[in-house]
């Protein structure tokens, strides 16, 4: 049931940056920091396993003393005067090295990367010298996509991804994108979980289980070591710091770090810096892409109950405990080359927050931390983490939905919201008990998980819908690609003589450049097997422990593989522009359709049909039957392809349609579509319609909504933008209007929406003028991003996107000047 | 290195390496081995880089016209007009011009390189990763 609300107001109306100085503070800090590249892990991870691994020792253990190695000799790093203790790198905002992953990606830029245009991320001369001549020469034949390249004789699959224009595949670059299970590490320590694998390990039936449990031990004792090495820090600093705010800061850090994570947590407190430095650890050994602390509100909530109880706490010490681990969860972000910059540059490393929802028991389990948190979210308006609430239409009240309705259009972006009764089912449809379901939490973007059971990997595949389009008009090639015969040769599209014969080639060419993908997917999870097993994060996990098994063979209580999809509406749009256009209204013929592609409309009389395309064409995200049997039939062919294979866990491939900025990255690199859009364009974003393609608000939602939940087992991604509150209107009403409209998508069956309460003028203006609003946040799909850190494409995009006016339900026209400005640029 | 020898070297590059603007287009991937090579002899800093480092990369053009490789071994590098058997990375490229624009442009880019079919390498993508790196040092270090 959802705990009685003490909370006099759940908005916290009285709390504001002012009345928190030091979050104002500490916030200020932070957008004022500029990125920096953090070596330090990869000194110390590259010490032990170039000068100080002993031949012969089992991998799984390797990897354990290298993470405790790092984690035992970590400067002790205080930036700045934030409550909770730990750091994610040595720098105030870092960008960590992983060499084994995809860290080498910056070598040739090691001497320019402080100093490039585009989001530079500064890099001392010594450090750069050290990564050169010490750090990447280790790694060159040892990295996840060498040693696959050399495993797998570097399969076509391997080349096709290399090609980045056809799918990529997130193994080679993290094992990540997961939520781990914090509660046994705050309710008995970790201390308890060493202990467990210590007694475990003396009854293991084979080496395989031996060495697991030995490593969890070894690599968890790093956390210890780590906690320790803080806490005598802060024990100095106390003693020499004049300042008496701040020495007593130290004072409590220092006792703090002396207890957790190794015992207990006793206060809120101690639990907050215990799930802190839990994740610190989990960085230590993989990197942060999308690994998500989880539920917090629930998974915190008993220490907060007790310690409001008996009058140790109160809930606006709470709020600032609150924004100290966000801006925590934000020390933090990846290292990028320049091109993935420019292509896909802007996001974070994306931690998800996952907050309300019901519990385990089916009730309602909003509390006061959900609205504590809410109120933290309100606050910061950071782009990490990727704060998301659950809301169940039939348990969650409508003060809860209408106060993550009000926080959504104060920061204009944020949370975004997801259906607990259909995320629930999907999850059940994928195997997952009740209960467990009902625990479920966001990772990263969109992407659902039974907290702490449930190894997702959801971030495996990015694939890139158009190509199979494009491979389909050009008999198995892409203009990308030129002459190289990429795919099966499904024959000449002028010689179909029907929609269905297009639609039969069209999903040769899909289901082939899947199964490539997931070729892959199955060739880097054996090479992590092989070289990058987790035992800290495995010893974080529900499943592994009883096991025996580290969650890269399949210890996770449930294992499952995500395949994300981009330019589902622009591939739903070019297969109605087909039927309707070619087979049903004859309006041009298929050879003058591919004739268009090839010259990207431009040659005399191609524009009228580009325009009769964009427009005419019955468009996904419309009523149009044409538009909607073919999103069903997409969806539904998707989902039936990944769900033949089982991966090398043992679990199921899930489908999903979020795209973070992979469409206006992929949209830069691919050719026209028969749906009217030229070469170059950024695609759709997520699952959601084509800009100006569904002028009508409830028919968008209810044509997303339609497509089956159960076919979508990853999470979708559907980007709304709203015009905002107009001077002199009722706030309430305007409220009540939002929610309102989540609360009907959500019966219609839709699993997620996320928006942008903004104008196309002002996200144009401010793209013209940072300096308007340089802290704007936006959605872009799936997560949170900094407008100013997006590229030219992905702001455009954002620009661009259908906004809705919120009490006609129309949308509002693009101003000429927007399609002008679009097309300058392409 | 004292500071006349130090200027001799950095005098012979640079000429090089203003030699490699100018010349023509199928001449850059010999004179940039050649200057590579020069400077490794020459600068014991720049040498560190291929301290231990054993790798075999052949670069051949799409139409063939040209065909190089160079070898490291033995804190030494050699370089052939040959492709050579067994290369850890073998760089195709459209032509000079393209190499160029991956290796020694302003704003070298293997990916942009590669996205745009101008580029392509079969083989271990970190060697093509620390050529590009010693290509960078040497611009950066000695162009005029």
């Amino acid at each position: 049931m959802s705990e009685t609300l003490p909370l006099k107001d759940p908005g916290f109306s009285h709390v504001t940056l002012e009345t928190l100085p030091r979050i104002f503070s500490l916030r200020e800090a932070h957008f004022r920091s500029e990125t920096e590249v953090c070596i330090e892990r990869a000194r110390w991870i590259t010490d032990y396993m170039k000068n100080l691994r002993p031949n012969g020792e089992p991998m799984i253990v390797s990897r354990a003393r290298a993470v405790n190695h790092y984690l035992g000799h970590r400067d002790p790093h205080f930036p700045d005067d934030n409550l909770l203790a730990g750091s994610t790198t040595s720098k105030a905002l870092g960008a960590p090295l992983y060499p084994e992953l995809l860290g080498l990606m910056v070598w040739p830029e090691l001497e320019t990367i402080s100093e490039r245009k585009i989001n530079p991320q500064k890099l001392s001369r010594e450090d750069a010298a050290c990564c050169n001549l010490e750090i990447f020469p280790f790694w060159m034949d040892r990295t996840v996509l060498e040693v696959t390249r050399k495993k797998f004789e570097n399969p076509l699959s391997l080349q096709l991804m290399e090609k980045i224009v056809f799918y990529m595949n997130g193994k080679a670059g993290c094992i990540s994108h997961c939520v781990p299970h914090f509660e046994t590490a705050l309710e008995k320590g970790v201390s308890h979980i060493i202990a467990e694998a210590n007694h475990r390990e003396k009854s293991a039936a084979d080496a395989m289980g031996k060495d697991f449990y030995r490593a969890v031990q070894i690599a968890m004792a790093g956390i210890i070591a780590y906690a320790a090495r803080l806490s005598e820090a802060a024990g100095k600093r106390a003693e020499t710091e004049a300042d008496p705010l701040r020495k007593k800061n130290y004072q409590e850090m220092a006792e703090i770090c002396s207890r957790v994570p190794s015992k207990p947590a006793r206060t809120f407190r101690e639990a907050v810096n215990s799930l802190w430095l839990c994740q610190v650890g989990i960085h230590a050994e993989n990197i942060n892409m999308a690994m998500s602390p989880g539920r917090l509100d629930q998974i915190l909530y008993p220490w907060y109950r007790r310690d409001v109880a008996e009058g140790r706490l109160t809930p606006e010490e709470a709020l600032e405990l609150g924004c100290c681990l966000w801006l925590k969860l934000s020390d933090n972000t990846n290292l990028v080359p320049e091109t993935a910059e420019k292509l896909w540059g802007g996001a974070g490393s994306t931690p998800a927050v996952t907050l309300g929802g019901v519990g385990r028991d089916g009730e309602d389990a909003v509390n006061d931390l959900s609205y504590i948190f809410l109120k933290v979210t309100e606050l910061m308006r950071l782009r990490d983490p990727s704060v998301n609430a659950r809301y169940h239409v039939e348990k969650n009240s409508r003060a809860y939905r209408d106060r993550v309705s009000e926080v959504v259009i104060h920061t204009k972006a944020i949370p975004a919201f997801h259906n607990d009764v259909a995320a629930i089912e999907t999850l059940m449809n994928q195997g997952v008990i009740e209960a467990d379901a009902r625990d479920y939490a966001i990772v990263g973007c969109v992407e659902l998980a039974s907290a702490g059971r449930d190894f997702v990997s959801s971030s495996s595949i990015m694939f890139n819908l158009a190509a199979a389009m494009e491979m389909t008009l050009k008999d198995g090639k892409r203009g990308v690609t030129a002459d190289a015969q990429i795919g099966p040769r499904t024959g000449d599209p002028c010689s179909f003589t029907s929609f269905e014969a297009f639609w039969e080639a069209f999903k040769t060419q899909l289901k082939w450049l899947l199964e490539q993908a997931i070729e892959l997917n199955e060739h880097f999870g054996h090479v992590h097997q092989e070289i990058l097993p987790s035992p800290l994060l495995s010893g974080l996990f529900k499943g592994p422990m009883e096991k025996g098994m580290d969650l890269v063979f399949g210890g996770a209580r449930y294992n499952s593989s995500g395949g994300s999809h981009v330019a589902f509406p622009d591939v739903c749009d070019s297969l109605n522009a087909i039927e309707y256009g070619v087979f049903n209204e004859k309006r041009l013929t298929m050879a003058e359709m591919v004739d268009a592609m090839t010259h990207n409309f431009e040659l005399p009389g191609q524009e009228v049909l580009r325009l009769w395309l964009a427009n005419r064409i019955p468009r996904f995200g419309t009523d149009a039957p044409v538009a909607v049997k073919n999103a069903q039939n997409l969806v539904r062919f998707i989902y039936d392809v990944y769900q033949e294979h089982i991966n090398y866990r043992g679990g199921r491939y899930r489908p999903a349609y979020w795209t973070m900025t992979t469409h206006a990255g992929q949209g830069q690199l691919a050719g026209a579509l028969p749906n009217g859009r030229k070469a170059h364009e950024p695609f759709s974003s997520g699952i959601t319609p084509a800009s100006q393609a569904a002028p009508s608000l409830t028919e968008a939602f209810r044509n997303v909504a339609c497509l089956s939940g159960e076919c979508i087992p990853g999470g979708e991604a559907l980007n709304m933008k709203y015009s905002p509150l107009l001077a002199g209107e009722d706030v309430g009403v305007y409220t009540d209007r939002f929610g309102s409209m989540v609360d009907a998508y959500f019966r219609e069956g839709g699993l997620q929406v996320q928006f942008n309460v903004q104008t196309y003028e002002r996200l144009r203006a401010v793209k013209d003028n940072p300096s308007l609003d340089p802290e704007m946040l936006v959605r872009v799909s799936g997560y949170s991003a900094y407008f100013r850190d997006l590229s030219e494409a992905m702001k455009e995009e954002l620009i661009t996107r259908t906004q809705y006016d919120l009490t006609s339900g129309r949308a509002v026209p693009l101003p000429l000047s927007s399609r002008e400005r679009t097309h300058e640029f392409f | 290195m004292n500071f006349f020898k130090r200027r001799l070297i950095e005098h012979r590059v640079k000429g090089a390496v203003s030699e490699m603007n100018s010349r023509a287009m199928d001449l850059f991937l010999e004179t940039l081995l050649r200057i590579m090579r020069l400077a490794l002899i020459l600068d014991r800093g720049y040498r560190k880089n291929i301290e231990g480092f054993q790798g075999r990369y052949a670069f051949a053009s799409r139409d063939g016209g040209i065909a190089a490789s160079a070898l490291f071994d033995g804190n030494r590098m050699k370089v052939k007009n040959r492709l050579v058997d067994h290369p850890d990375i073998t760089i195709e490229f459209k032509d000079g011009k393209a190499l160029r624009r991956c290796l020694f442009s302003e704003n070298p880019d293997i990916i942009a390189a590669i996205l745009d079919n101008e580029v392509s390498y079969t083989g271990n993508l970190n060697y093509l990763a620390k050529f590009a790196y010693m290509a960078k040092h040497l611009q950066l270090t000695f162009a005029l």
